[in-house]
């Protein structure tokens, strides 16, 4: 899919008709439309992902007033609606999206190709069909929100990520060979009429109903959380930009940053904690026998025997050479060579004591575990409740921040706080309902493979229903196939993904870091030359997130895809992004203003005067096919209050007015 | 020559060289793997994705059909 044009009749902020003709594609594919804050780039994002897919990004507020105002107020029966017409694989579509009520849209999809089509039975699924659902976000990203962009391989970032890889739909495939499995199962059971097989399949029926409806809670909350947390970090924001609250908020973040590290590290500690124990009190428990048998050790390895340590060489020199180191013969035959063999035949030979030694280290490493297991685990457990403290005086000092913010004679100072306040509430609750529900989900999972195992070996076991055993083996063998050929190409993508975003790393930071991508978690650590973790919050850890969205969306195009197999039909998306450059460090800016060029097959960038410096505009101009400008026009005289210009090519643009008819935004083409 | 052509000429030589560095039975999987995950494409389609008891005697039918 690429863009050609999108219209706004009368939606939030846009009075009237507003029209964009996007870049064509080429050389010069990029599209800039500059805006102040506030004048509505973020609404003209957001038009067009609504139009598309019918939702919005998490951070836009107010999403139930889509008409605007000054138009409702002309004419009750002002229309409001978002055009995008769009070209996919050479043909050409019109999408509208039209508000037909609160919270109600109507979409018409229409080809274009031969004149004005008949509009599709199934709009939404057609769309749908272009831009997979959960693909949207990444294609359309509201940039400022960048920093709450999650590396850290949670359930729905890896969810998310594998339908970008186009490996949702192998998912999909498995799921269902599982049931057919459970299905053929079920009759293998009613076959051979075995009441042991009958109660195995009836627990592994009773999980598989309850399973799916506890993995969409897991996800829907999942989602609930993150639209929680961008409200709580908007709210913030907000507080933020408030000079009687900034200080306040600016303490809540840097403590919430230290609390979030010292949370990490406890439940890191009592991970080892719980390691440790595992590992060492065994040790402990068989201690106390280590002492005697140590001893008895000694009294067996003596006893009887040639004592330890002798020369084996010696030995054989004697008897070969038929004399003693004494002097006297030791003839064949002798008695004397006889007593020697006898106690050659129990003696202390070296593999013996290479025996004999190993147990006893290994009985010291015991006794050195039981005599240091309870200072180590101490040692932990301190460390534990160190972290504990450090929480707690954390709340303490949050408490108070929360406090001296609410005692602050402002009363948008106090709205913000009380509703930020709520919003928190409002996460955390969510946070612990996820955390129960993921609980119940991994014992479960846990639970049906035991059960599978089980079914196995019992079916093993009964000789009847040949038949049926055979369609479950032929099932089992193809989704073995299935899945262990998913393995590889999902280890091949990550891998392609992981040198895409070092090659941009390499390029562009001026440190030696690197990116690890975890095949397990889909976690993307950023790693300094010696190998260790340095966060994803510090300015390389920016770079590092618009580094992953522009590999992830090139890999989901073409130009990576033919290397990896079983992948879904290629997405090739436009990658529309609202405030790309204001969370980067400057000087970071320019390099990825450039990648972000060279990756993407269409790139639409809404962005400030502020973030478009010298760096940005020298890595850009040679890109930009069309620019535009969206000028803020308030009603009233201007006072004191400042215009705010911007200079491009020796051009002086005005992005705000007063004395205007009716507040509005407006969109020009520069 | 028209790039298109020339790209899924490349992919198909691509598929060539690795079915042919696979075993004879791998080969019979993949070439079934594919099978399903076509029809699993269709079944759960935009537009009319289809219940899962259907998806699963459809795959189950196609199992049926795949000789190995």
């Amino acid at each position: 899919m690429f863009l050609q044009r999108v219209l706004l009749r009368n939606f939030r902020g846009f009075y009237g008709d507003q029209t964009i003709d996007f870049a064509p594609l080429g050389a010069n594919s990029v599209t800039v439309i500059h805006g102040e804050n506030g004048a509505g780039k973020t609404n003209l994002l957001n038009a067009i992902f609504w139009c598309l897919t019918g939702e919005f990004t998490p951070r836009l507020s107010n999403i139930e007033m889509l008409l605007n105002k000054a138009a409702r107020d002309e004419d009750k029966e002002a229309e409001c609606f978002v055009e995008v017409t769009f070209k996919h694989e050479d043909k050409q579509y019109l999408a509208r999206r039209t508000v037909t009520g609160r919270n109600l849209s109507s979409l018409e999809v229409i080809p274009l190709d031969d004149g004005v089509g008949k509009p599709f039975t199934s709009p939404q699924q057609f769309l749908e069909k272009i831009i997979p659902k959960g693909l949207s976000r990444w294609f359309f990203f509201d940039a400022e929100a960048i920093g709450e962009l999650e590396l850290s391989g949670s359930t729905q970032f890896r969810q998310e990520l594998r339908k970008v890889l186009g490996f949702e739909l192998v998912d999909r495939l498995l799921e269902d060979l599982d049931r057919c499995l459970s299905k053929k199962q079920s009759s293998l059971a009613k076959a051979v009429n075995s009441k042991e097989l009958d109660a195995i399949q009836e627990a592994r029926e009773k999980i598989e109903h309850v399973l799916p409806a506890q993995r969409d809670k897991a996800k829907a909350l999942e989602q609930q959380l993150a639209i929680a947390d961008a409200r709580v970090s908007k709210l913030e924001g907000e507080l933020r930009n408030l000079p009687k609250s900034k200080p306040l908020q600016d303490s809540r973040s840097r403590l919430e940053a230290r609390r979030k590290n010292c949370v990490t590290s406890k439940k890191e500690l009592q991970d080892r904690i719980a390691r440790y124990v595992g590992d060492s009190a065994p040790a402990v428990l068989i201690a106390s026998m280590a002492a005697p048998f140590q001893d008895q050790l000694h009294v067996k390895e003596n006893s009887g025997r040639l004592p330890a340590p002798f020369s084996e060489q010696l030995v054989e020199d004697i008897l070969r050479d038929a004399t003693c180191v004494c002097g006297r013969p030791v003839d064949h035959g002798s008695c004397e060579e006889a007593k020697i063999k006898g106690l050659m035949r129990s003696a202390s030979t070296t593999a013996f004591n290479q025996r004999v030694r190993a147990i006893q280290y290994l009985l010291k490493d015991i006794e050195a575990t039981r005599e240091t297991y309870g200072t180590s685990l101490a040692d932990l457990q301190r460390r534990v409740e160190t972290n504990d403290t450090d929480i707690a005086e954390i709340d303490d000092q949050l408490k108070d921040i929360k406090r001296q913010l609410e005692l602050i004679d402002e009363d948008s100072i106090q709205t913000l706080e009380r509703e930020r306040s709520a919003a928190a509430t409002e996460a955390r609750q969510l946070s612990q309902q996820l955390a129960v529900i993921n609980d119940q989900v991994t014992k479960n999972e846990a639970r049906l493979r035991d059960l599978k195992l089980q079914y196995e070996n019992t079916a093993k076991k009964l000789g009847h229903g040949d038949a049926v055993k055979k369609q479950i083996d032929k099932i089992k063998r193809l989704s073995d196939y299935i899945a262990g050929t998913l393995k590889k190409q999902e280890l091949r993508a990550l891998n392609l993904l992981q040198i895409e975003l070092n090659r941009i790393l390499t390029n562009y930071l001026t440190k030696h870091y690197s990116a690890r991508i975890n095949p397990r978690t889909y976690e993307v650590e950023l790693l300094d030359a010696q190998g260790r973790d340095v966060g994803r919050s510090t300015g390389e850890g920016q770079v590092l997130k618009f580094a992953f969205i522009t590999a992830v969306v090139a890999l989901a195009g073409r130009k990576t895809q033919e290397k990896i197999e079983f992948l879904a039909e290629p997405t090739v998306a436009p990658l529309v992004l609202d405030a790309p450059f204001s969370a980067l460090d400057p000087e970071y800016q320019g390099s990825v203003a450039e990648n972000l060029a060279n990756q993407s097959t269409q790139l639409v960038l809404l962005i400030s005067s502020a973030a478009w410096g010298d760096a940005v505009a020298a890595a850009l101009e040679h890109h930009v096919g069309k620019r535009y400008v969206i000028v803020s026009r308030q009603q009233g005289p201007r006072g004191n209050k400042p215009v705010k210009t911007m200079r491009i090519n020796d051009q002086v643009l005005t992005l705000n007015e007063y004395d205007a008819e009716r507040d509005e935004s407006v969109i020009l083409e520069f | 020559m028209d790039v298109k052509n020339l790209l899924k000429d490349i992919a198909d030589e691509v598929t060539a060289e690795k079915l042919g560095s696979m075993s004879q039975q791998d080969r019979i999987y993949h070439a079934a793997a594919q099978r399903l995950l076509m029809l699993e494409r269709d079944l759960l389609g935009p537009g009319a994705p289809k219940p899962t008891d259907v998806r699963v005697e459809r795959l189950l039918e196609a199992i049926e059909k795949e000789n190995f």
